[in-house]
């Protein structure tokens, strides 16, 4: 028996089945994106830290929004070749459509990818530095001799995991540890088993909320993990996120960033922000800060005379985004401002395939630093919808190219049988892959140029 | 076409393969789990429910003993402990939270509270009442052979199996399921439990995963039932001779697709604050346990509950129009009269679907979003009223002159109409933000809630099932039992949701696990009711407080009962399958709608005749007529169509 109007249309009511699916399909594909723009103006109207504007590569967008329009434009076309029964354009068309498709994914690719490598570090007084971290970002943590394992009584959400989550953070091998009575074991699974059993025992004999277990470590230890992997730490101790406690020693918690922007929009007298510190900026990078900060503020008071400058997040950023793009400050011939220590070299070789250029690096203090991030939806409520939407954007862009893809390649016996139902079909998948173009040319506007 | 047919098709060259095949023998496999027949899909959808219904319960059921007895260890605790099999999944899901004593504490009670929601709304009610009764019976009444879809009617209820799985998933991992009840408001549920090793043991991140999944099963099957009711009506079928089950579920499909997105976007988001640490929902500053957290901050928490409330809202009408639906063929068929009001009814729930948009913020109005637009949501509010008490009485004017037959789903349909009338009345109150400042989060909104849910949809559901089930099985279930059922769940809801008006009334917020005990000044007073329940226990040798908190034993008491009244059903539903009244016919209760005019039960492909709608849908005891009913596919009276279908057997061979 058939599904009647699978490949013709019903007379009524003009449309075969499956145009009506893609069509309610598409209406709550608009609400889904609808409600990540809405995010989006909600977040945007709410923020409460300047927003970012102009942060992205607008030729890559262009280009882009050029590639997928094109692509729209040879979908239809494969469509109606299909109509005419003209098999070879047809394929021709399908074929650039995909490739387009392709090609709109490699530039988001490079886009990311730039972006994962890329850090920004807020300071306490607001101020945001934007660089590169040449060694990553650890925490030091050396000459732990003891352990302080925690297994809770009651059932509960967090229990002490020394073998799978606090023995990898180890640097080096793990070594022995010596028991509260005086055992020497290996820590793996089985060990700590009977460890935690009879640790509970006599905490629930002493009728206590937890039990406690001491490790002595027969050799000094050193811990390095990144600051998300840990609970937290103090000079002398290291709490992970499993309740466990190493005493031991602070070794290094500083961050070594080549910085090529320092952004100081947060900062209420931006020339006096904590990157200008003798220890890390100089006063020389000071004075080119200024410098450029006045020229954009004249430039602007000249050719927008009436103007409130305090409402232009152009101008906002052009003057108090500051961007480095040499090892030393612009002023020429003028000796380092650095005669504290901090020494502005040139980064660390190798590592980045990218050209940074040369970028002044300073080691930044651990309590001079509030937060950072990589330019990854942890940075901000821009970047975490910018890659909502981008993300989910290319996701479209992947399953609709496949979807054509399977019609192009595998979908033949169907094209040389019943091309009208494969005419159908790639209506359908082309009716889809003009809503991916439309989502993208409300993205693009609205992520790059706005 | 389906996947019955994939496994055939290396025998048969087809040109186009959308198609399902009927006549070959299939496979259990093929047949009764991976099957594309809409109406096992159904029956898969219905199991799915009822016991998802029945495992909701279970967890109110665990709720209720520790509001009613508070530190109390939960009875017969040592019992299902020591049944081999069971004990370990007990202890698993709930033993290992319990008290040392056995009695449950607020963490539990918290699971217990979201994990109800959650499972009542997305894993009961929506899928027995629209997927279960909507893929059964929706293509029979209009008279086609299948969905549109038939395929992605298969996917659907596989994605929405895997999202069971997630969500029952989530009762096992480290930090047991969600406790941020089941709406899961960000902060908190962004931000509880941060120091857990994995974002995986956490039950909220898979509570987040199994809505993706859910929605995704929801968005298929809406898809798939609009698609059908605009393209595959039969002939003759035309809107206004459309039953009003269709137009119901039509619409609900409608809410489904256009509300579930902006719920996946939240959900989304949320999942993206908890995995790669963003702040949609947290404000700058958040802080937890006296720490600032790691993140960036800047986000909004009103965002969330607007993203949240656009789908919430629709959702409660995606939760009792197809209650509506079910009554509209039950309740003509057993009174014998014409639906009063069928196009004014469809115009309203068209008007209900509309306007269900547009209201989604009055359970915003403590937020301090701004009097402006808590008046526009009032006045919308307000106005939705209107086409749910036009639908209301429409059914109830056409009992009016009826020679009503009261079996088993005529009881539950008419029961329906004053418990949802409570309802609806009592939530006019909440629609006006003066009020609602004062009975947010108490006990009346969820008296008010569960008044249309429970003994409403719910009602109306079981209702449908006696109702169907001689067309699914060719056996009637038990009346009897059936009344058995019946009265017992009727005196158990009402005892179990009445006297949440006046603890609610009293200022008992919804979230207490001891039930008030520890809120002496709400709490310790007496009111009529109270000094009755006194009064009664005295009677019997029970000394129950004349105060507040004996509304709580009353409601456990009434929960119980409740929980005794089920226990006739599972046996009918069970022992009818095999073991009930045989039917002598297609249409054993001479009713007008087209899924009787099947055989019993109806076969794949449904029709044994092209059926043709000659007549609107509810045309009982029309005068001169010699039955008091003329089905819509008699073309003359008394003369069944008989022309065979255009054989669909042979088709293209």
């Amino acid at each position: 028996m058939d599904i009647p109007y699978t490949v013709h249309a019903r007379p009524d009511t003009g449309l075969y089945n499956a145009k009506i699916g893609i069509w309610l399909f598409l209406a709550s594909e608009v609400m889904l994106f609808g409600g990540l723009f809405s995010a989006y103006i909600f977040l945007r109207v709410g923020a409460d830290y300047p927003w970012p504007v102009h942060d992205l590569d607008v030729t890559l967008g262009f280009i882009n929004t050029v590639v997928l329009i094109a692509s729209s434009v040879t979908v239809v076309m494969a469509w109606a070749c299909l109509k005419l029964r003209k098999f070879g354009w047809y394929r021709i068309n399908m074929a650039i459509t995909v490739l387009c498709a392709a090609v709109f994914m490699f530039n988001k690719t490079l886009e990311y990818k730039a972006k994962f490598a890329h850090y920004a570090v807020k300071l306490t007084d607001g101020t945001l530095l934007t660089g590169h971290l040449p060694h990553g970002y650890q925490i030091k943590f050396g000459d732990v001799t003891e352990l302080e394992l925690s297994v809770p009584v009651k059932n509960s959400a967090v229990t002490a995991d020394p073998v799978g989550y606090v023995l990898p953070l180890i640097d080096g091998e793990a070594p022995k540890f010596k028991t509260e009575d005086g055992q020497e074991i290996a820590l793996d699974s089985k060990s700590f088993a009977s460890l935690a059993a009879s640790a509970l025992e006599k905490a629930k004999a002493a009728n206590k909320g937890s039990a406690s277990i001491k490790l002595v470590s027969a050799t000094p230890l050193k811990f390095i993990a990144k600051p998300s992997e840990i609970f937290g730490y103090t000079a002398t101790t290291l709490t992970f996120r499993d309740g466990t406690t190493a005493t031991g020693k602070l070794t290094d918690d500083k961050m070594t960033l080549e910085v090529d922007g320092v952004d100081a929009r947060g900062v209420a007298q931006s020339e006096k922000s904590l990157a200008f510190d003798h220890r890390y900026l100089g006063e020389e990078w000071q004075k080119a800060f200024v410098a450029n900060r006045d020229h954009h503020i004249a430039k602007f008071e000249k050719d927008y005379p009436t103007r409130d400058k305090a409402r232009s997040a152009t101008l906002q950023k052009e003057s108090l985004f500051f961007k480095l793009h040499s090892a030393t400050p612009p002023a020429a011939g003028e000796a380092h401002g650095d005669k504290h220590g901090a020494e502005a070299h040139a980064p660390a070789e190798g590592g980045h395939g990218e050209a940074h250029g040369h970028h002044p690096t300073v080691v930044l203090e651990k309590k001079d630093i509030t937060f950072f991030s990589n330019f990854t939806p942890k940075l901000n409520t821009y970047y975490a919808i910018y890659f909502t939407l981008t993300g989910l954007h290319g996701a479209h862009v992947v399953i609709g190219a496949l979807v054509l893809a399977y019609f192009l390649c595998f979908d033949n016996k169907r094209l040389k049988q019943d091309p009208e139902h494969l005419a159908n079909r790639v209506e359908v998948g082309g009716l889809f892959w003009h809503f991916v173009d439309l989502v993208w040319i409300f993205l693009f506007p609205l992520l790059y140029l706005l | 076409m389906s996947a019955a047919a994939t496994s055939h098709d290396h025998a048969h060259d087809h040109s186009h393969d959308d198609h399902a095949h009927d006549h070959h023998e299939q496979s259990f496999v093929w047949k009764y789990i991976f099957s594309s027949d809409h109406k096992t899909i159904g029956m898969q959808y219905g199991l799915t429910g009822l016991i998802f219904l029945l495992f909701g319960f279970f967890l109110m059921l665990l709720m209720r003993w520790s509001i009613a007895y508070p530190g109390v260890p939960v009875p017969a605790i040592e019992t299902i402990r020591s049944i081999p099999g069971i004990c370990d999944l007990f202890e698993a899901m709930f033993g290992r939270w319990l008290n040392a004593d056995g009695s449950l504490n607020g963490e539990l009670y918290n699971m217990l509270g979201a994990m109800h929601g959650t499972i009542m709304v997305f894993f009961g009610i929506v899928p027995l009442g629209f997927a279960a009764f909507g893929n059964f019976v929706m293509p029979l009444q209009i008279g086609t052979i299948d969905m549109a879809f038939p395929r992605l009617n298969m996917m659907s209820y596989w994605f929405f199996f895997i999202s069971c799985v997630l969500m029952m998933y989530s009762f096992f991992v480290g930090t047991g399921p969600v406790q941020t009840g089941w709406t899961m408001y960000s902060p908190l549920a962004t931000t509880t439990s941060m120091g857990v090793t994995s974002v995986w043991s956490h039950g909220h991140t898979w509570w987040l995963t199994a809505m993706v999944f859910n929605i995704s099963a929801s968005l298929l099957g809406s898809v798939n039932f609009i698609a059908t009711i605009i393209n595959l009506r039969t002939k003759g079928m035309a809107w206004m001779k459309m039953p009003f089950f269709c137009w119901a579920m039509f619409v609900t499909a409608f809410l489904l697709l256009l509300a579930f997105p902006p719920l996946e976007v939240a959900a989304i988001l949320q999942l993206s604050d908890r995995v790669f640490g963003s702040s949609f929902y947290l404000p700058t500053g958040l802080m937890e346990g006296g720490k600032h957290l790691d993140i960036s901050g800047g986000g909004s928490p009103l965002l969330y509950q607007h993203l949240f409330w656009f789908l919430a809202h629709p959702e409660v009408y995606v939760l009792i129009l197809p209650a509506f639906a079910i009554l509209t063929d039950i309740i003509p068929c057993n009174a014998r009269r014409p639906l009063w009001g069928y196009k004014s009814m469809v115009y309203s729930v068209l008007t209900l679907g509309f306007l269900s948009f547009l209201v989604w913020a009055h359970h915003m109005y403590l937020t301090g979003m701004g009097t402006m637009m808590s008046t526009y949501f009032q006045i919308t509010t307000v106005l939705i009223s209107v086409p749910s008490v036009i639908l209301l009485t429409c059914l109830m004017v056409s009992l009016w002159g009826g020679s009503i037959r009261f079996n088993t789903q005529m009881l539950f349909a008419s029961a329906f109409l004053p418990m949802f009338g409570i309802g609806g009345l009592t939530g006019l109150p909440l629609a006006f933000s003066f009020i609602d400042l004062a009975l947010h989060d108490t006990y009346y909104v969820i008296g008010h809630f569960h008044y249309v849910v429970a003994p409403g949809t719910i009602f109306a559901l079981f209702a449908g099932v006696y109702h169907w089930f001689p067309k699914i099985t060719g056996r009637f279930m038990n009346d009897k039992l059936g009344k058995w059922h019946f009265w017992p769940s009727l005196l158990g809801m009402n005892l179990v949701f009445a006297p949440m008006f006046i603890q609610g009334m009293a200022g008992f917020h919804r979230r207490w696990y001891d039930g008030g005990k520890y809120f002496e000044n709400t709490s310790g007073f007496s009111h009529w009711s109270t000094t009755l329940t006194h009064k009664i226990g005295a009677f019997f040798g029970f000394d129950i407080p004349d105060n507040m908190l004996s509304l709580n034993i009353v409601m456990s008491v009434g929960a119980f009962i409740l929980a005794l009244g089920q226990v006739p059903f599972i046996i009918n539903f069970w022992f009818s399958i095999k073991g009930g009244k045989k039917t002598t016919s297609d249409n054993p209760w001479d009713a007008t709608t087209m899924e009787w005019a099947t055989p019993t039960p109806p076969p794949h492909g449904n029709f044994l005749f092209d059926p043709v709608a000659h007549r609107g849908p509810y045309e009982y005891s029309v005068p001169g007529h010699g039955t008091d009913f003329y089905p819509q596919w008699e073309s003359e009276p008394g003369k069944p169509e008989t022309k065979p279908a255009a054989d669909k057997v042979l088709a293209h061979h």
